[in-house]
């Protein structure tokens, strides 16, 4: 009997109400930021745990698809005066997928371990190229600022509170089409490439086309989370793009338990929330960063999700 | 003559690459594992050089710091790795410890020797400039060239006419029958892996004074050496000379005339039009990879 449903619905409660047990006190506006940090970090992770949980494909260059969303939207706001959150949102996902079709096009056909490097050189180039701003689009080292969409049908993103509220469902709708996905007939045979990519090619099925569109499936949902981000800092920034937010995904999602989905978006919550305090405590607090990784392999290594919720790894 | 001297550039700066990516090719070859944390070793060398050369010369420093990186690439292997490599999906788990060590690494750096980029000096006896008919080029660049060619051919000869190179090349085709045959593989990866590694640390002495030395450079470089052991072919050494050499012309030529980050973005389309028509990279075999 898995406890999933009763754990996903009091989540969502719980998220529902915090911002009203919050109004009013000093920190609520600070607070609701950081929740909003976490639920769109959390979708992200959720993002490459559909990759790494799923098909068995470590990333370690999310941060391609995550920033060309945060990227697409910035680019379109501050350089070509889009304001309609819809275009932008579809045009950020676009992009995701495209640079998520490419990237998967290239790690499908490479083994296991080298979809880290793959997906690693990928990202680290994307990120050259929006450093040095070859075509003045980008802003080079500073970034995009000023990324600030239109209302639309009374929804104002810039209002507090509005945000948490298109962000939590965002998050929950992420969540139930990932998992929908992992159901589906598609999700099945992926789920077969991890257990066993030889079985599943002697089966008839084209591993490649797969594991090309898995990735471009993870490349729209972690796209979804740089755009929102982007919407959400009202910035797009190099870093967005840097193999240090590549390997936060990793961090998140491994800490969480991979395979889980959920998972990941605990993970999210701690690392987000111990960033926080951590990084104001300590200069090195990348330390902990650290030595969280190899805690996790030895002590933990199907993350937290499992042992708190007794579910075994699928 | 331009010409003349971005190929000397890009020789040069593929040595570099090629020592670096040594290790991590052949470690891949043996173990099916790739270690995030050779940077760290090559970042090590680079400082230890800063700290050692004026007081023990250049030959003694290449010679502690190997021993150094060596010790400690063991000490990984020992006791990270080789816990690890019994588990499902083993390279994966060590992808993620590998990673912390480097997070690790960097920032402990920062802390001992500061967030600033230190300059390395050039060796007092390979300091200057060698004359070759029209083309005048540091002679410590040349000596970089020279050693890697040496160390590469010495490297290659152990492979193929020692009966360790043969031991090695028995696990990289089929570890599970080379143990059959007596073989002590845990023994020789640990001491690949060590080799690797002080390989990395002696590459790191090297790059000093060609590179600049900082906290982060065990990162940054990181991504052209994928390129590097992708484009070669992950456990082919022959691959990885080959795609070094490549991929330090693409680089020199490329920030020769083109820009500063065009080198490594060139580098990196260079990568993806071979893995579209081989995507097992240049000299790669499937028997080989795990």
């Amino acid at each position: 009997m898995s406890r999933r449903p009763a754990v996903g619905a009091a989540l969502v409660a719980v998220a529902f109400l915090f911002p009203l047990a919050l109004a009013g006190t000093r920190y609520a506006h600070y607070v609701e930021h950081l929740a909003v940090q976490v639920m769109l970090m959390g979708l992200y992770a959720m993002a490459w745990d559909f990759l790494n949980g799923y098909v068995g494909m470590f990333s370690f260059g999310h941060a391609a698809f995550f920033g060309t969303g945060a990227y697409a939207v910035a680019i379109l706001v501050v350089r070509g005066g889009v304001t309609s959150a819809p275009v932008l949102l579809l045009a950020a996902l676009a992009a995701s997928v495209v640079v998520g079709a490419v990237v998967g096009y290239l790690s499908a056909r490479v083994g296991a371990v080298a979809i880290f490097l793959v997906t690693f050189a990928c990202a680290e180039a994307l990120y050259l190229l929006v450093l040095t701003d070859p075509r003045g689009l980008t802003n080079g080292d500073n970034g995009l600022a000023g990324v600030v969409p239109a209302p639309l049908l009374g929804v104002d993103l810039t209002q507090p509170g509005t945000f948490y509220y298109v962000a939590l469902a965002v998050v929950v709708l992420g969540y139930r089409l990932l998992a929908a996905i992992a159901r589906s007939q598609f999700g099945q045979v992926l789920l077969g490439i991890r257990e066993n990519e030889v079985r599943v090619r002697f089966a008839g099925y084209h591993v490649e086309q797969y594991k090309t569109a898995a990735v471009a499936v993870s490349a729209f949902f972690a796209g979804l989370a740089g755009a929102l981000t982007a919407l959400h800092e009202r910035i797009a920034s190099p870093e967005t793009l840097g193999w240090a937010v590549s390997g936060d995904a990793v961090l998140y999602a491994t800490l969480g338990g991979t395979g889980t989905l959920l998972g990941p978006v605990l993970g999210a919550g701690i690392v987000v929330v111990a960033r926080e305090v951590l990084s104001d405590l300590f200069r090195s607090w990348l330390i902990f960063v650290g030595a969280t990784y190899i805690a996790l392999v030895f002590f933990l290594p199907s993350g937290l999700f499992p042992v708190l919720f007794r579910e075994r790894r699928r | 003559m331009t010409v003349v001297l971005q190929t000397l550039n890009g020789l040069t700066i593929g040595a570099i690459y090629i020592l670096l990516a040594s290790g991590l090719t052949i470690v891949f070859g043996l173990q099916g594992i790739v270690n995030v944390a050779h940077g760290v070793f090559y970042m090590l060398g680079a400082y230890l050089a800063i700290g050692l050369y004026p007081r023990i010369g250049f030959a003694a420093t290449v010679a502690a710091v190997f021993a150094l990186t060596a010790l400690l690439g063991l000490v990984l292997e020992l006791a990270g790795v080789r816990p690890l490599v019994r588990w499902k999906r083993p390279g994966m788990q060590v992808l993620v410890l590998t990673l912390g060590v480097a997070i690790i690494a960097s920032e402990v750096t920062k802390l001992v020797w500061g967030p600033v980029p230190l300059l390395s000096d050039v060796p007092a006896g390979l300091a200057g400039t060698l004359t070759l008919g029209p083309i005048v080029y540091p002679t410590y660049w040349l000596f970089v060239i020279a050693f890697t060619a040496v160390l590469m051919t010495l490297l290659a000869l152990a492979f193929h006419r020692t009966t360790l190179g043969i031991l090695v090349q028995s696990i990289a085709l089929n570890s599970e029958i080379s143990q059959a045959m007596g073989t002590n593989a845990p023994r020789i990866n640990s001491l690949v892996f060590a080799l690797g590694t002080g390989v990395a640390g002696v590459a790191g002495v090297l790059a000093g004074p060609i590179l600049s030395v900082y906290p982060t450079m065990c990162f940054d470089l990181l991504m052209i050496l994928f390129v590097v052991v992708i484009l070669g072919g992950l456990g082919s050494l022959l691959g990885i000379v080959v795609s070094g050499v490549l991929i330090g012309l693409v680089n020199a030529f490329g920030v020769a005339y083109l820009s500063g980050t065009a080198g490594n973005i060139l580098a990196f389309a260079v990568m993806i039009a071979v893995l579209i028509f081989r995507p097992l990279g240049l000299f790669g075999r499937a028997g080989i990879l795990k």
